[in-house]
């Protein structure tokens, strides 16, 4: 499968980035090294996080003569800036640079950027990208492969709404942030849930299923219905069932354990650690940490996290007390992954109990920190006030980032290398409840790939800018993580 | 730091003072992102282009590598689009676009396909994509109004419209016959119900869905079902679409006493529903289906 579908993407790229790259490259010779060293910068180029011990080092600061991308020569090391690099070429006659920004490769003969597709693929991470050779090229294999290929015809994939129900626009919600996800398309897709040999009956999967590959299929631009799968959702819990409104994060939750226990090989026991598609996707781990004050001794506890729940009213707070740092002036999400990951005072009166001291309680400081992160991240901004007589919904822009960085609140330690690009999250998909607490409208704004975003409200497909998405009072946030890594990319099979 | 000197000409300051470093800071930081917008455009645009000039170049080398017979019926194979290429043929062509060379199999570009590319064309389909919507913001009518584009092409703002250009989908009329109905208008199609054997209009299916599984306590439907599945349902209340003017449920924001009414209009019922014979027509093979497995299930 995957051997075809790279074969028929291969037929429409060029051998070469350019003639003079081609140069190069075809000379068995010259193109070992120049790929090895093409890799070397690449890595060096990578967005590195700078331990603290480094950056305080024994020459004090360090002069940056300038912030501007420069161009690392692929030949030799030397580094020049735009206006010197001609000079270099003169000089030295080496053609191709790295620039340092976005590490696209820069040609000093077609003075321009070049775009090389096989040295593009050595960047993927881990050494094993050099197997080009394991999918034949030649040509009698590319025109078996397209004579026999069925090709989806061209439409402007993704662009397509979920049929409301009555008053299931929180399930219409949470499909449209699933269905443009690659993982889960590529896994239904694929077959990775079998409807054909599926025996379970009612089984959401099987639901699941057939909203993908409906949603995928050819040339459809209208909506698509997900009766079956509100129908067997409802027959599986009687919380969620009814013509009535629903908690879109709840029938989010609701979704992805069904999803996980209608799975097979799903394990359903707390003390072995399920390794089920959906589990590997949505899943990330909690670390509690709990420190006494008395002794010092810290406990972990790992949970199991299949989103976070930020609450926005504490930053408010925080806010009025005046603790938070004065630059705040507005709610954001990072504000709030601070503070959801921030170390926290249990006082000497609640229940914890050091076992090294004795199992007297103690006063103890609580944080949490997330050990894992999952491919496909949901976030929940917790938008209600409960107080003793009635729940209220809280309306108010928060702040959210198109591109969000995870590291700070993981457990990575601070002193470690981390190349951050690991931890670079896009948000993939917005969903806005309009209304009150107990009833309202729900609608999607998605991503469609690059920049094109749409509003799905309901069957009403229409196109969004980013800064309409990010103009919205979200409500759940699905953000999706850029590059799969060598410690994740088992979740892409 | 008033607006009219930054505007009028940059101010300089002396070496080694912040304000010097921290307008350095901000001149560089505004240059780098403006290089980095650019960057990608420039990257998205230039790999379209490269593409263009390799679907073209290995179009054309097909073309020369096509079985001979099949290009005396070339007719007939253009419209099935099963074109037989012969492969060695192919393997061996060498041929030279503006922007391309077809070598053994692979495609060499030949200068910045920046300049020598003047279209793109789709690396799927094969037809040239427009690059501005036909209709809505920001339209420009087609270089070639005869020509075909390509499907996945700029997607299209327009009130009343979705991105594919067509207008939002209403509830169907049963009073009118489909002769007298706007063929440019979509109806909100029929779904049928994954239990019993009757169709709904799309926003009514959630609502007969509750009755139909007996969720919120009233009874009957389900019994009474299997002796309906001949004429879908004529005389159950439920199968009614009830005509109220206001059709689609969630729109806005509905009032809390909203699921009441519901209730009640469905009591008394109406007397109007579409024929469900001609409903029944818009259905595909395969949706029915999936019902009757949903069914046997269910059993």
């Amino acid at each position: 499968m995957a051997a075809s579908l790279e074969s028929i993407h291969l037929l429409s790229e060029a051998a070469y980035g350019c003639e003079h790259l081609a140069a190069v490259l075809r000379d068995q010779n010259t193109a070992g090294q120049f790929k090895s060293g093409f890799r070397k910068q690449y890595d060096a180029l990578a967005p590195y996080t700078k331990p603290e011990t480094v950056a305080v080092q024994a020459s004090g600061l360090r002069t940056v003569a300038t912030l501007k991308p420069k161009y690392h020569c692929l030949t030799c090391s030397e580094t020049c800036l735009n206006a010197e690099r001609k000079a270099h070429t003169k000089k030295t006659g080496h053609i191709f640079y790295m620039e340092s920004r976005n590490r696209f490769i820069f040609c000093e003969s077609c003075v321009d950027f070049i775009y090389d597709h096989g040295l593009e693929k050595l960047c993927g991470p881990g050494p094993q990208s050099e197997k080009s050779g394991r999918w034949a090229t030649d040509a009698a294999s590319e025109v078996y492969v397209k004579n026999n290929a069925i090709k989806n015809p061209c439409s402007r994939r993704g662009a397509r709404g979920v049929w409301n129900m009555g008053q299931t626009c929180y399930q219409s919600v949470i499909l449209q942030a699933l269905l443009h996800d690659p993982t889960l398309n590529a896994y239904f897709l694929a077959g990775g849930h079998d409807v054909h040999t599926c025996k379970k009956s009612f089984c959401m999967a099987c639901a699941a299923a057939e909203v993908f590959m409906d949603f995928n299929s050819g040339e459809k631009t209208d909506a698509v219905s997900a009766a079956t799968l509100l129908y067997h959702g409802w027959d599986a819990s009687r919380e969620m069932a009814g013509y009535r409104q629903q908690d879109a994060h709840e029938y989010f939750q609701f979704l992805v354990n069904s999803l996980h226990s209608c799975t097979p090989g799903h394990s359903e026991s707390h003390g072995t650690k399920c390794e089920c598609f959906f589990h590997r996707t949505f899943y990330g781990e909690l670390r509690s940490s709990v420190m006494c004050h008395k002794c010092g001794k810290t406990t972990h506890t790992y949970d199991p996290m299949a989103d976070l729940s930020l609450d926005v009213q504490l930053q408010n707070k925080k806010r009025k007390l005046g603790r938070s740092t004065a630059s705040s002036t507005t709610a954001t999400l990072t504000g709030c992954l601070d503070s959801y990951t921030a170390i926290e005072d249990l006082h000497a009166d609640a229940a914890y109990h050091c076992e090294k001291c004795g199992n007297t309680p103690q006063r103890a400081s609580k944080r949490l920190q997330i050990r894992r992160l999952p491919a496909i991240l949901c976030m929940q901004l917790k938008r209600y006030e409960h107080t003793s007589s009635s729940s209220e919904k809280m309306d108010g822009h928060i702040d959210f980032p198109i591109t969000l960085n995870m590291l700070p609140y993981t457990v990575k330690k601070d002193k470690e290398r981390v190349d951050t690009s690991q931890y670079i999250y896009e948000l993939s998909t917005v969903i806005v409840h309009q209304g009150t607490m107990d009833t309202g409208h729900y609608y999607a704004y998605t991503r469609l790939g690059g920049d094109k975003w749409v509003l799905m409200d309901d069957n009403k497909v229409t196109v969004a800018s980013v800064a309409d998405v990010l103009r919205q009072n979200a409500y759940l946030l699905f953000y999706s993580i850029r590059t799969i890594g060598p410690e994740n990319n088992n979740s892409s099979k | 730091m008033t607006d009219s000197n930054a505007v009028a000409h940059r101010p300089s300051y002396p070496a080694g003072t912040i304000a010097k470093v921290s307008t350095d800071i901000l001149n560089e930081t505004f240059h780098n992102i403006i290089h980095d917008l650019v960057a990608k455009v420039h990257r998205e645009e230039k790999v379209a282009r490269m593409r263009s000039a390799v679907v073209v170049a290995r179009q054309r080398a097909e073309e020369e590598a096509t079985v001979p017979e099949e290009t005396a019926s070339k007719s007939v194979t253009d419209q099935t689009r099963e074109v037989v290429i012969d492969a060695n043929k192919l393997a061996n062509t060498r041929l030279e676009t503006d922007a391309a060379i077809f070598d053994h199999g692979k495609v060499h570009l030949k200068g910045n396909p920046l300049h020598t590319v003047k279209e793109i064309i789709c690396p799927d389909c094969r037809l040239p994509r427009l690059s501005y919507p036909p209709v809505g913001a920001g339209h420009r009518p087609p270089p070639d109004p005869n020509k075909k584009y390509c499907k996945n092409g700029p997607m299209i703002t327009l009130p009343g419209h979705d991105v594919h250009g067509k207008l939002f989908a209403i509830m169907p009329n049963p009073k009118k016959r489909k002769d007298q109905k706007d063929s440019t208008i979509p109806e909100i199609p029929t779904s049928k119900c994954p239990i019993c054997p009757r169709y709904f209009v799309m926003n009514r299916v959630a609502q007969h869905l509750d009755r139909c599984m007996n969720i919120s306590g009233r009874n009957s439907t389900r019994n009474k079902t299997p002796t309906d599945s001949g004429n879908s349902g004529a005389s159950s209340p439920t199968s009614s679409a009830p005509k109220r003017p206001h059709e689609n449920d969630d729109e806005g924001s509905p009032s809390p006493t909203k699921k009441k009414k519901l209730s009640n209009s469905n009591k008394k019922g109406s007397t109007n529903k579409p024929g469900p014979s001609k409903l029944k027509n818009s259905f595909t093979v395969e949706e029915n289906d999936d019902d009757i497995k949903s069914e046997n299930a269910d059993a």
